[in-house]
C-alpha cells in the first residue's frame, strides 16, 4: 500500500513538474536567457517529501520528457537544461543532506538557483560559445537567481507544508 | 506565524551570494574584458618585441641606422623620434584599436597593432 502510495505520489510529482517545465517555456519574456525555473520547485519539493534519489529521478525525468514535448530534446538548449537542472539538484542534495539544520527551503532553493546558473552558464561556455565575454553575466545570472530561488523557494515550502497536512488529515 | 520564513542561514547565504555577485560585478570585467590588442614592433625583418597597448610605455627600437624611439599611450601608438632623413614614420600619427601600420623603411622598423580576437564577430548564436 505504501509503496503504491508513493509511485503514485512521484507520478504525479513527475508529471506535474513537466507540465510546469514546458508551461514554462511558453511564457514571453524579453530576455531570452531569463526563466524562472518554476520546474524547480517540484524537484525541490520532492527532495524533502521522498529524498536524494528520487528528487535526481523527478529531475532528469522532467527535463527528458519536457525537451520531448517542446521539441527541443538534443538542441543546445537541452543540454544547458540538463547541466543546469542536474547541478541544482546535486546541490540541493548536499545542502538538504549536511545542512538541513541551518537553511531552510529557501536557502536551499538559492543555492540550487545559482548552481544551475553557473553550470548553465559553464556549459554554455564550454559547449556552445568559447568566448570568455559570455563569462560577464555570470554576477546578473547569480543576482536573478537570489530572486528566482527566493520565490522557488517560497513555493516549494507552501507546497511541502501543504502536502504534509494532506497526509495528517487523512488515515489510510 | 509560526515558524519563522529565514533562518539565520538563509540570511547569511542570501547576503553572501549578494556580496559574491557584486565582487563579481566589478571583478570580472577586468579579468575577461582585456582589448586584445597589443602593438608588434618589427625591427630587420623580424620581430623585435610585443607591447600591449593598454600599458603607457617608451621604448627605443635599433635599426641600421640607429634608435627609432616609439611611444605608446592613452592605448595609442606612434614613432616619437627616427634617425631616417624625411621623418616620414614619424608624420605618420598614431595608431590605436582600430589597427593599422607604422613604417620607418631607412631604419627598417615596423610597428603593427595586432589583435587576439580570431574573427569580427562578438558572439554566433545557436
Amino acid at each position: 500500500m505504501e509503496q503504491i502510495r508513493r509511485l503514485s505520489r512521484l507520478a504525479l510529482l513527475l508529471a506535474l513538474a513537466v507540465v510546469i517545465h514546458t508551461a514554462e517555456t511558453f511564457l514571453p519574456f524579453t530576455v531570452v536567457w531569463f526563466r524562472f525555473g518554476f520546474a524547480n520547485i517540484i524537484g525541490l519539493a520532492t527532495l524533502y517529501l521522498f529524498g536524494f534519489k528520487d528528487a535526481l529521478f523527478i529531475t532528469l525525468g522532467r527535463i527528458f520528457l519536457g525537451s520531448l514535448a517542446t521539441g527541443l530534446f538534443g538542441s543546445p538548449a537541452f543540454v544547458l537544461s540538463l547541466s543546469g537542472g542536474t547541478s541544482a539538484i546535486l546541490a540541493m542534495g548536499l545542502l538538504h543532506r549536511y545542512f538541513s539544520k541551518t537553511f531552510s527551503e529557501i536557502g536551499v532553493s538559492l543555492a540550487g538557483a545559482v548552481c544551475h546558473n553557473a553550470a548553465q552558464l559553464a556549459a554554455a561556455y564550454l559547449i556552445l560559445l568559447r568566448n570568455e565575454a559570455i563569462l560577464l553575466m555570470l554576477p546578473l545570472m547569480i543576482l536573478t537567481a537570489t530572486v528566482t530561488g527566493f520565490i522557488n523557494g517560497m513555493a516549494a515550502k507552501f507546497f511541502i507544508r501543504h502536502v504534509k497536512k494532506l497526509d495528517t488529515r487523512q488515515p489510510n | 506565524m509560526k515558524n519563522q520564513l529565514l533562518t539565520v542561514g538563509d540570511k547569511l547565504l542570501i547576503a553572501a551570494i549578494l556580496a559574491i555577485a557584486v565582487l563579481l560585478f566589478f571583478i570580472l570585467p577586468r579579468l575577461l574584458v582585456t582589448d586584445g590588442a597589443y602593438v608588434e614592433i618589427s625591427s630587420c625583418r623580424e620581430v623585435w618585441r610585443t607591447y600591449p597597448l593598454n600599458r603607457d610605455v617608451r621604448f627605443e627600437v635599433p635599426g641600421p641606422l640607429g634608435k627609432t624611439v616609439i611611444q605608446i599611450k592613452n592605448g595609442r601608438a606612434r614613432i616619437v623620434s627616427s634617425p631616417c632623413r624625411n621623418k616620414i614614420c614619424v608624420n605618420m600619427g598614431s595608431l590605436g584599436q582600430e589597427g593599422g601600420v607604422l613604417v620607418c623603411v631607412p631604419n627598417e622598423v615596423v610597428v603593427r597593432i595586432g589583435n587576439d580576437r580570431v574573427n569580427g564577430l562578438d558572439a554566433v548564436t545557436p
